[in-house]
């Protein structure tokens, strides 16, 4: 199922499509074939990958190394019974994946995975305004309809969703604002919608381990197909010149900055306030803290409280 | 340890505590009164910096009242429960409520800082939203009958 979506977005898009098969039993290259004949048929030629090894890591290996845009892959595994492990392919390849991914729904044989109708995610953050432009990207190439959800707080999702909609320059599109827990409404709303689109935040980092992420969540309950958005970096060999992110480096939380002049700085993710831990401003390039207001500067000076205390650099 | 200085402890956390929440408190009712979102983010660091002396004192506060209460042997008469229910009411019902607004305000300054288009009215309607002077005055009224209790045990 999921082959057949890549195939047709690949033709719908003009993208080049590349399959990858990983096993060890030596089958692979015939399922290649079989896979690359089924693309042709549909009028994409495809190019393949067979590689051996662990299967997630190949893949997110291989992604990489193509520079691609998008992972597609299928979601079995990925179903409620092993929502709490993190064993499953495409679990792994979704928390680790360096490009987009786009997590295809196979439970239904009966779905056609056209996307007329696609919901785009936003909490207002500067990383959920990259996922929405690149749903909308993706939406205005197919053709589909575009609604926005914002769960939690109604004034704030008002305002977000206004301005998110004027951005894309959709202002006639549906909005969607309603309390509660945002992976569970997002995924009971993606009952009406083709396609999810969210951001990767959340996925990164060891807060994973302890409450799962939105996307994450997003992708293993909708029922909808889920594009999981790249707006964070996973790792400190993703950053980008000017880019932080908090990382996980040998099983610590970092908060990782590449100065544009390619300095490095790798400081504690803990606010030394109370402990929580801070978020990547993209825009001010400073490291904020969600909890009581605290910021720092990109290399960890304070620029303002509750804290006193500078966030202390670690060594990587 | 004797009577008197568990009074001491109790009444030395409600100093601490008036002290923190009562800044909260002001914080509060005055972002109503500014439009000027620098200053509002200037208050509301006021209120943040004071949470962990709010927590503390509220800790040492009730450690320093329940010693008092056994050490004085205040359990068997109704004042001393009725005042640690309310402050414990008091407490769960406004938590909720000003935890919305503060985080709520500082969603919508997060927002502008970061771009997002929001007008004059929708900084105001913010601002305005969780009624503070009803919460703080909420919790001035409990802490008012609270220290009546307190001083008259009435009963």
């Amino acid at each position: 199922m999921a082959e057949e979506v890549a195939a047709r977005l690949a033709k719908q898009l003009g993208a080049v499509l590349v399959l990858i098969n990983v096993d060890e039993t030596g089958s692979g290259e015939d399922v290649l074939r079989a896979a690359a004949n089924r693309a042709r048929i549909v009028g994409v030629e495809a190019q393949t990958l067979h590689r051996e090894g662990a299967v997630a890591e190949s893949i997110v290996a291989a992604a990489a190394e193509l520079r691609a845009d998008l992972l597609v892959i299928g979601d079995h595994g990925m179903g409620m019974d092993s929502r709490f492990s993190l064993g499953g392919i495409p679990s792994q390849v979704a928390h680790h994946s360096p490009v987009d991914i786009l997590v295809v729904r196979t439970a239904d044989p009966s779905r056609d995975h056209t996307y007329r109708r696609a919901l785009l995610a936003t909490d207002g953050s500067l990383t959920a305004h990259q996922a929405t432009r690149h749903g909308d990207a993706l939406a205005q190439a197919l053709g589909a309809e575009v609604a926005l959800i914002y769960v939690g707080d109604e004034l704030i999702g008002d305002i977000v969703l206004r301005d998110t909609a004027a951005r894309l320059d959709r202002d006639g599109s549906e909005r969607i604002v309603i309390k509660g827990n945002p992976a569970v409404q997002i995924s009971k709303h993606a009952v009406d919608y083709d396609l999810v689109v969210v951001g990767n935040k959340g996925m990164t980092g060891s807060r994973r381990y302890i409450q799962r992420a939105v996307p994450s969540r997003v992708a293993h309950e909708s029922v909808s197909d889920v594009l999981i958005v790249r707006t964070v970096s996973r790792s400190f060999f993703d950053l980008r010149p000017g880019e932080g992110a908090v990382v996980e480096v040998d099983g610590e939380t970092v908060a990782a900055y590449l100065h544009d002049d390619g300095t490095t700085f790798t400081l504690s993710a803990r606010c030394q306030h109370m402990g929580c831990i801070v978020d990547w401003n993209s825009r001010a390039r400073t490291w904020d803290c969600p909890c009581h207001g605290s910021r720092y500067e990109y290399s960890g000076a304070v620029i303002n409280g509750p804290t006193t205390k500078p966030l202390p650099p670690v060594q990587t | 340890m004797s009577y008197g200085w568990w009074k001491f402890i109790h009444l030395a956390g409600v100093v601490g505590f008036v002290a923190a929440h009562g800044t909260s408190m002001a914080a509060t009712v005055l972002m109503r009164r500014i439009r000027e979102p620098q200053q509002v983010a200037g208050v509301l660091q006021l209120s943040a910096a004071t949470v962990s002396a709010f927590y503390v004192s509220t800790l040492v506060l009730l450690v320093g009242g329940v010693g008092a209460g056994v050490v004085g042997q205040w359990f068997d008469q109704g004042w001393i429960w009725l005042s640690l229910g309310l402050l414990v009411a008091v407490g769960v019902l406004m938590f909720p409520m000003a935890r919305r607004h503060f985080r709520r305000v500082r969603m919508i300054l997060e927002l502008m800082e970061t771009g997002t288009a929001v007008s004059q009215d929708d900084f105001a309607r913010v601002l305005n939203s969780g009624n503070p002077v009803l919460t703080a005055g909420t919790g001035f009224v409990a802490l008012l009958f609270i220290l009546y209790l307190m001083v008259l045990k009435p009963f």
